[in-house]
Protein backbone atom coordinates (compact mmCIF):
# COMPACT_ATOMS: atom_id res chain seq x y z
CA UNK A 1 0.00 0.00 0.00
CA UNK A 2 1.33 3.46 -0.90
CA UNK A 3 1.66 5.65 1.83
CA UNK A 4 0.84 9.24 1.33
CA UNK A 5 3.62 11.79 2.40
CA UNK A 6 1.52 14.25 4.47
CA UNK A 7 2.56 17.53 5.75
CA UNK A 8 0.46 16.97 9.18
CA UNK A 9 2.49 20.07 10.54
CA UNK A 10 -0.36 21.76 11.59
CA UNK A 11 -2.17 19.19 13.14
CA UNK A 12 -2.39 19.28 17.14
CA UNK A 13 -2.34 15.55 19.13
CA UNK A 14 -2.82 15.08 22.73
CA UNK A 15 -1.00 11.98 23.60
CA UNK A 16 -2.70 9.88 26.89
CA UNK A 17 -0.05 7.67 28.17
CA UNK A 18 0.41 6.61 32.19
CA UNK A 19 3.76 5.35 31.47
CA UNK A 20 6.55 7.63 30.65
CA UNK A 21 8.46 5.41 28.48
CA UNK A 22 5.84 4.55 26.23
CA UNK A 23 4.61 8.59 26.26
CA UNK A 24 8.47 9.41 24.95
CA UNK A 25 8.61 6.92 21.98
CA UNK A 26 5.00 8.06 20.70
CA UNK A 27 6.11 11.82 21.35
CA UNK A 28 8.99 10.94 19.33
CA UNK A 29 7.29 9.05 16.09
CA UNK A 30 5.03 12.19 16.08
CA UNK A 31 7.42 14.68 15.60
CA UNK A 32 9.30 12.52 12.88
CA UNK A 33 5.92 12.62 11.30
CA UNK A 34 6.37 16.52 11.61
CA UNK A 35 3.95 17.26 14.13
CA UNK A 36 4.78 20.26 16.41
CA UNK A 37 1.93 20.57 18.18
CA UNK A 38 1.82 17.76 20.61
CA UNK A 39 0.47 17.78 24.23
CA UNK A 40 0.95 14.47 27.11
CA UNK A 41 -1.07 13.80 29.67
CA UNK A 42 0.03 10.92 31.84
CA UNK A 43 -3.89 10.30 32.89
CA UNK A 44 -7.18 9.87 31.53
CA UNK A 45 -8.14 12.75 33.91
CA UNK A 46 -5.60 14.98 32.79
CA UNK A 47 -6.31 14.40 29.23
CA UNK A 48 -10.30 15.14 29.76
CA UNK A 49 -9.08 19.09 31.00
CA UNK A 50 -6.45 18.82 28.20
CA UNK A 51 -8.92 18.36 25.58
CA UNK A 52 -11.04 21.32 26.88
CA UNK A 53 -8.05 23.73 26.91
CA UNK A 54 -5.57 22.29 24.01
CA UNK A 55 -8.26 21.68 21.37
CA UNK A 56 -6.53 18.70 19.71
CA UNK A 57 -7.40 17.50 16.62
CA UNK A 58 -6.61 13.89 17.13
CA UNK A 59 -6.26 11.94 20.57
CA UNK A 60 -4.12 8.63 21.41
CA UNK A 61 -5.03 7.13 24.67
CA UNK A 62 -3.61 3.88 25.91
CA UNK A 63 -6.29 1.52 26.48
CA UNK A 64 -4.98 0.82 29.92
CA UNK A 65 -4.19 3.23 32.50
CA UNK A 66 -5.05 3.62 35.98
CA UNK A 67 -8.33 5.22 37.70
CA UNK A 68 -9.33 6.36 34.19
CA UNK A 69 -9.02 4.01 31.20
CA UNK A 70 -8.59 4.66 27.66
CA UNK A 71 -12.43 2.94 27.47
CA UNK A 72 -13.81 5.42 30.54
CA UNK A 73 -12.11 8.41 28.94
CA UNK A 74 -13.66 7.24 24.86
CA UNK A 75 -16.73 6.94 26.91
CA UNK A 76 -16.96 10.65 28.18
CA UNK A 77 -15.37 12.18 24.93
CA UNK A 78 -18.15 10.83 23.24
CA UNK A 79 -20.70 12.27 25.44
CA UNK A 80 -19.09 15.90 26.06
CA UNK A 81 -20.84 18.37 24.15
CA UNK A 82 -19.00 19.71 20.78
CA UNK A 83 -16.98 19.87 18.83
CA UNK A 84 -14.81 17.55 21.38
CA UNK A 85 -16.94 14.43 20.89
CA UNK A 86 -16.13 14.33 17.46
CA UNK A 87 -12.28 14.04 17.83
CA UNK A 88 -10.39 10.92 16.21
CA UNK A 89 -9.40 8.33 18.82
CA UNK A 90 -6.47 6.03 17.92
CA UNK A 91 -6.72 3.68 21.00
CA UNK A 92 -2.81 2.30 21.91
CA UNK A 93 -3.32 -1.54 23.63
CA UNK A 94 -1.41 -4.39 23.94
CA UNK A 95 -4.49 -5.99 24.03
CA UNK A 96 -4.29 -8.25 21.29
CA UNK A 97 -7.37 -10.31 21.12
CA UNK A 98 -9.76 -9.45 18.46
CA UNK A 99 -12.90 -9.05 21.14
CA UNK A 100 -10.51 -6.69 22.89
CA UNK A 101 -10.34 -4.73 19.75
CA UNK A 102 -13.94 -4.83 18.85
CA UNK A 103 -14.85 -3.47 22.95
CA UNK A 104 -12.90 -0.56 22.20
CA UNK A 105 -13.99 0.13 18.81
CA UNK A 106 -17.83 -0.12 20.20
CA UNK A 107 -16.64 2.51 23.34
CA UNK A 108 -15.98 5.27 19.94
CA UNK A 109 -12.67 4.45 19.17
CA UNK A 110 -11.75 5.49 15.57
CA UNK A 111 -8.57 3.31 15.08
CA UNK A 112 -6.97 1.16 17.25
CA UNK A 113 -3.22 0.83 16.97
CA UNK A 114 -1.82 -2.84 19.24
CA UNK A 115 1.19 -2.79 20.68
CA UNK A 116 4.13 -3.25 19.60
CA UNK A 117 3.80 0.26 17.91
CA UNK A 118 5.77 0.78 14.77
CA UNK A 119 6.18 4.14 12.91
CA UNK A 120 4.31 2.88 9.33
CA UNK A 121 1.29 1.39 11.45
CA UNK A 122 0.93 4.33 13.71
CA UNK A 123 1.51 6.53 10.26
CA UNK A 124 -1.29 4.90 8.61
CA UNK A 125 -3.62 5.27 11.28
CA UNK A 126 -2.89 8.84 11.89
CA UNK A 127 -3.74 9.48 8.33
CA UNK A 128 -6.58 7.41 7.98
CA UNK A 129 -8.04 9.58 10.50
CA UNK A 130 -7.62 12.68 8.78
CA UNK A 131 -8.16 12.04 4.79
CA UNK A 132 -10.51 9.21 5.27
CA UNK A 133 -12.92 10.76 8.31
CA UNK A 134 -15.46 9.18 9.30
CA UNK A 135 -19.25 10.42 10.07
CA UNK A 136 -20.64 9.74 13.28
CA UNK A 137 -23.68 7.51 14.24
CA UNK A 138 -25.67 8.49 16.98
CA UNK A 139 -28.01 5.59 17.87
CA UNK A 140 -29.73 4.90 21.57
CA UNK A 141 -27.19 2.32 22.41
CA UNK A 142 -23.78 3.93 20.47
CA UNK A 143 -22.41 7.56 19.70
CA UNK A 144 -19.24 7.50 17.57
CA UNK A 145 -17.61 6.99 14.48
CA UNK A 146 -19.26 4.86 11.69
CA UNK A 147 -18.50 1.45 12.52
CA UNK A 148 -19.65 0.29 8.70
CA UNK A 149 -16.13 1.52 7.15
CA UNK A 150 -16.83 -0.51 4.13
CA UNK A 151 -20.25 -1.16 3.14
CA UNK A 152 -19.85 -5.40 1.55
CA UNK A 153 -22.63 -6.55 -0.38
CA UNK A 154 -21.81 -9.91 1.11
CA UNK A 155 -21.66 -8.77 4.73
CA UNK A 156 -23.07 -11.96 7.00
CA UNK A 157 -22.48 -10.53 10.53
CA UNK A 158 -24.66 -9.31 12.94
CA UNK A 159 -27.13 -6.74 12.15
CA UNK A 160 -25.87 -3.82 14.39
CA UNK A 161 -28.21 -1.15 14.01
CA UNK A 162 -31.54 -3.35 14.06
CA UNK A 163 -33.53 -4.57 10.85
CA UNK A 164 -32.06 -3.83 7.48
CA UNK A 165 -34.18 -1.86 6.05
CA UNK A 166 -34.54 -1.52 1.67
CA UNK A 167 -32.66 1.88 2.00
CA UNK A 168 -29.44 0.16 3.33
CA UNK A 169 -29.92 2.10 6.75
CA UNK A 170 -31.29 0.23 9.69
CA UNK A 171 -32.25 0.77 13.42
CA UNK A 172 -30.75 0.35 16.34
CA UNK A 173 -31.26 0.08 19.85
CA UNK A 174 -29.34 -1.62 22.74
CA UNK A 175 -31.04 -4.74 23.54
CA UNK A 176 -30.97 -5.18 19.19
CA UNK A 177 -27.73 -5.57 19.40
CA UNK A 178 -26.39 -9.19 19.80
CA UNK A 179 -22.62 -8.39 20.68
CA UNK A 180 -21.81 -12.29 21.09
CA UNK A 181 -21.80 -12.17 17.23
CA UNK A 182 -19.84 -9.12 16.87
CA UNK A 183 -16.68 -11.01 15.94
CA UNK A 184 -18.14 -12.15 12.31
CA UNK A 185 -18.43 -8.53 11.63
CA UNK A 186 -15.84 -8.09 8.73
CA UNK A 187 -16.35 -4.43 8.63
CA UNK A 188 -14.36 -3.99 11.39
CA UNK A 189 -12.22 -0.15 12.32
CA UNK A 190 -8.87 -1.82 12.00
CA UNK A 191 -6.57 -1.12 8.82
CA UNK A 192 -4.30 -3.43 8.35
CA UNK B 1 -20.58 25.02 15.31
CA UNK B 2 -23.61 22.38 15.35
CA UNK B 3 -23.55 19.63 12.86
CA UNK B 4 -26.60 19.27 10.80
CA UNK B 5 -27.74 15.44 10.68
CA UNK B 6 -26.64 14.35 7.14
CA UNK B 7 -29.10 11.07 7.12
CA UNK B 8 -31.91 10.82 9.75
CA UNK B 9 -34.31 7.55 10.20
CA UNK B 10 -36.32 6.34 13.23
CA UNK B 11 -33.87 6.08 15.88
CA UNK B 12 -30.31 6.86 14.72
CA UNK B 13 -28.56 9.83 12.60
CA UNK B 14 -25.97 9.99 10.82
CA UNK B 15 -23.72 13.53 11.94
CA UNK B 16 -20.94 15.18 10.12
CA UNK B 17 -17.81 15.75 12.20
CA UNK B 18 -17.87 19.98 12.15
CA UNK B 19 -14.23 19.99 11.77
CA UNK B 20 -13.02 18.56 8.71
CA UNK B 21 -8.92 17.66 9.14
CA UNK B 22 -8.42 17.51 5.65
CA UNK B 23 -8.33 21.27 5.67
CA UNK B 24 -5.13 20.77 8.48
CA UNK B 25 -2.80 18.81 6.20
CA UNK B 26 -1.38 18.93 2.86
CA UNK B 27 -0.36 15.68 0.83
CA UNK B 28 3.55 16.76 -0.63
CA UNK B 29 4.41 17.37 -3.77
CA UNK B 30 6.71 15.21 -5.58
CA UNK B 31 9.52 17.05 -4.74
CA UNK B 32 9.20 17.85 -1.09
CA UNK B 33 8.10 14.13 -0.63
CA UNK B 34 11.39 12.66 -2.09
CA UNK B 35 12.76 14.84 0.04
CA UNK B 36 10.95 14.23 3.31
CA UNK B 37 9.39 10.62 4.04
CA UNK B 38 7.56 10.80 7.59
CA UNK B 39 7.30 7.32 8.13
CA UNK B 40 11.36 6.96 7.35
CA UNK B 41 11.68 9.92 9.59
CA UNK B 42 10.24 8.32 12.58
CA UNK B 43 12.20 5.37 12.11
CA UNK B 44 15.02 7.44 12.27
CA UNK B 45 13.90 9.39 15.61
CA UNK B 46 13.03 6.00 17.32
CA UNK B 47 16.46 4.94 16.33
CA UNK B 48 17.98 8.00 18.08
CA UNK B 49 16.06 6.84 21.33
CA UNK B 50 16.93 3.50 21.23
CA UNK B 51 20.12 4.40 23.16
CA UNK B 52 18.08 4.81 26.34
CA UNK B 53 16.03 1.47 25.79
CA UNK B 54 18.32 -0.44 28.02
CA UNK B 55 17.65 1.66 30.95
CA UNK B 56 13.85 2.11 30.08
CA UNK B 57 13.74 -1.87 30.12
CA UNK B 58 15.73 -2.31 32.99
CA UNK B 59 13.46 0.43 34.48
CA UNK B 60 10.68 -1.74 33.71
CA UNK B 61 11.93 -5.04 34.52
CA UNK B 62 12.44 -3.09 38.42
CA UNK B 63 9.18 -2.30 38.31
CA UNK B 64 7.49 -5.65 37.69
CA UNK B 65 9.94 -7.18 40.25
CA UNK B 66 9.03 -4.44 42.96
CA UNK B 67 5.19 -5.25 42.45
CA UNK B 68 6.08 -8.81 42.88
CA UNK B 69 7.68 -7.78 46.12
CA UNK B 70 4.55 -6.13 47.75
CA UNK B 71 2.62 -9.11 47.05
CA UNK B 72 4.93 -11.13 48.40
CA UNK B 73 5.42 -9.33 51.58
CA UNK B 74 2.11 -8.07 52.20
CA UNK B 75 -0.35 -10.94 50.20
CA UNK B 76 -2.14 -10.33 47.20
CA UNK B 77 -4.96 -7.18 47.17
CA UNK B 78 -7.11 -6.45 44.55
CA UNK B 79 -4.60 -3.09 44.16
CA UNK B 80 -1.51 -4.75 44.37
CA UNK B 81 -2.81 -7.59 41.99
CA UNK B 82 -3.35 -4.53 39.32
CA UNK B 83 -0.07 -3.09 39.97
CA UNK B 84 1.75 -6.71 39.16
CA UNK B 85 -0.77 -7.04 35.99
CA UNK B 86 -0.06 -3.61 34.70
CA UNK B 87 3.83 -3.78 35.08
CA UNK B 88 3.15 -6.97 32.90
CA UNK B 89 1.31 -5.27 30.91
CA UNK B 90 3.49 -2.47 29.79
CA UNK B 91 6.54 -4.95 29.47
CA UNK B 92 4.50 -6.81 26.79
CA UNK B 93 3.56 -4.13 24.95
CA UNK B 94 6.95 -1.95 25.10
CA UNK B 95 9.27 -4.76 25.12
CA UNK B 96 9.53 -5.15 21.17
CA UNK B 97 9.75 -1.68 20.50
CA UNK B 98 12.72 -1.29 23.14
CA UNK B 99 14.35 -4.30 21.29
CA UNK B 100 13.80 -7.12 24.33
CA UNK B 101 10.86 -9.83 22.01
CA UNK B 102 11.33 -12.23 24.05
CA UNK B 103 11.02 -10.43 27.62
CA UNK B 104 7.56 -9.27 25.91
CA UNK B 105 6.60 -12.82 25.36
CA UNK B 106 7.24 -13.80 28.93
CA UNK B 107 5.58 -10.66 30.21
CA UNK B 108 2.75 -11.50 28.08
CA UNK B 109 2.77 -15.35 29.41
CA UNK B 110 2.08 -13.68 32.66
CA UNK B 111 -0.80 -11.19 31.79
CA UNK B 112 -2.79 -14.51 30.70
CA UNK B 113 -2.15 -15.99 33.96
CA UNK B 114 -2.94 -13.17 35.86
CA UNK B 115 -5.76 -12.36 33.81
CA UNK B 116 -7.60 -15.70 33.53
CA UNK B 117 -6.48 -17.56 36.79
CA UNK B 118 -8.75 -16.32 39.71
CA UNK B 119 -6.25 -14.64 42.53
CA UNK B 120 -6.65 -16.62 44.55
CA UNK B 121 -5.76 -19.83 42.75
CA UNK B 122 -2.76 -17.88 40.88
CA UNK B 123 0.25 -19.91 41.71
CA UNK B 124 3.34 -18.17 43.37
CA UNK B 125 6.49 -20.00 42.17
CA UNK B 126 4.79 -19.50 38.66
CA UNK B 127 4.46 -16.08 38.90
CA UNK B 128 7.63 -16.00 40.56
CA UNK B 129 9.38 -17.42 37.38
CA UNK B 130 8.12 -15.11 34.97
CA UNK B 131 9.14 -12.11 37.21
CA UNK B 132 12.97 -13.95 37.61
CA UNK B 133 12.96 -14.55 34.10
CA UNK B 134 12.14 -11.46 32.55
CA UNK B 135 14.70 -9.82 35.55
CA UNK B 136 17.44 -12.25 34.35
CA UNK B 137 16.62 -11.78 30.09
CA UNK B 138 16.49 -7.75 30.69
CA UNK B 139 19.73 -8.48 32.61
CA UNK B 140 21.45 -10.30 30.23
CA UNK B 141 20.26 -7.95 27.22
CA UNK B 142 18.94 -11.46 25.72
CA UNK B 143 17.58 -9.79 23.18
CA UNK B 144 17.83 -11.38 19.84
CA UNK B 145 14.97 -13.88 19.16
CA UNK B 146 17.60 -16.56 18.44
CA UNK B 147 18.75 -16.72 21.90
CA UNK B 148 18.80 -20.30 22.70
CA UNK B 149 18.54 -20.25 26.70
CA UNK B 150 15.81 -17.43 26.58
CA UNK B 151 13.75 -19.40 23.93
CA UNK B 152 13.59 -22.51 25.91
CA UNK B 153 12.86 -20.43 29.00
CA UNK B 154 10.28 -18.29 26.80
CA UNK B 155 8.93 -21.33 25.12
CA UNK B 156 9.21 -23.44 28.36
CA UNK B 157 7.38 -21.00 30.88
CA UNK B 158 3.99 -20.13 27.68
CA UNK B 159 3.38 -24.20 27.85
CA UNK B 160 3.36 -24.06 31.43
CA UNK B 161 1.06 -21.45 31.98
CA UNK B 162 -1.15 -22.16 29.19
CA UNK B 163 -1.61 -25.84 30.59
CA UNK B 164 -2.26 -24.47 34.16
CA UNK B 165 -4.66 -21.87 32.91
CA UNK B 166 -6.63 -24.80 30.65
CA UNK B 167 -6.89 -26.58 34.01
CA UNK B 168 -8.01 -23.75 35.91
CA UNK B 169 -9.70 -20.97 34.52
CA UNK B 170 -13.50 -21.00 33.34
CA UNK B 171 -13.29 -22.65 29.73
CA UNK B 172 -15.02 -19.22 28.50
CA UNK B 173 -12.21 -16.89 29.96
CA UNK B 174 -9.06 -18.75 28.01
CA UNK B 175 -7.85 -16.52 25.11
CA UNK B 176 -4.86 -14.63 25.17
CA UNK B 177 -4.80 -11.45 26.57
Amino acid sequence: MAIPHLDLSSLRVLVAEDNPHMRSILRMLLTGYGIRRIFEAEDGASALEMIGSRDPDLLLVDWMMPILDGADLTRIVRRSPEPNCYVPIIAVTAHTQRQRVIAARDCGVTEVMCKPVSARGLYLRIANCVLNQRDFVRTKGYFGPDRRRFQSPTFLGAERRGVRRDDGYTLDGPGEVDQSHSETNTRDSMIS
Amino acid sequence: MASDPTKSNDGYEVVKPPRDLRSKVRVMSEREAARFDPVKSAEAALERLSADFDSWMANEAATLGAAWAEIQANGMTEENGATLFRAAHDIKGQASTLGYPLVGAVAGSLCHLIEHVPTESLPAKLVAQHVDAVRAMVAETAQKEENPTARALVDRLTEVTEDFVARTAPPADQGQT
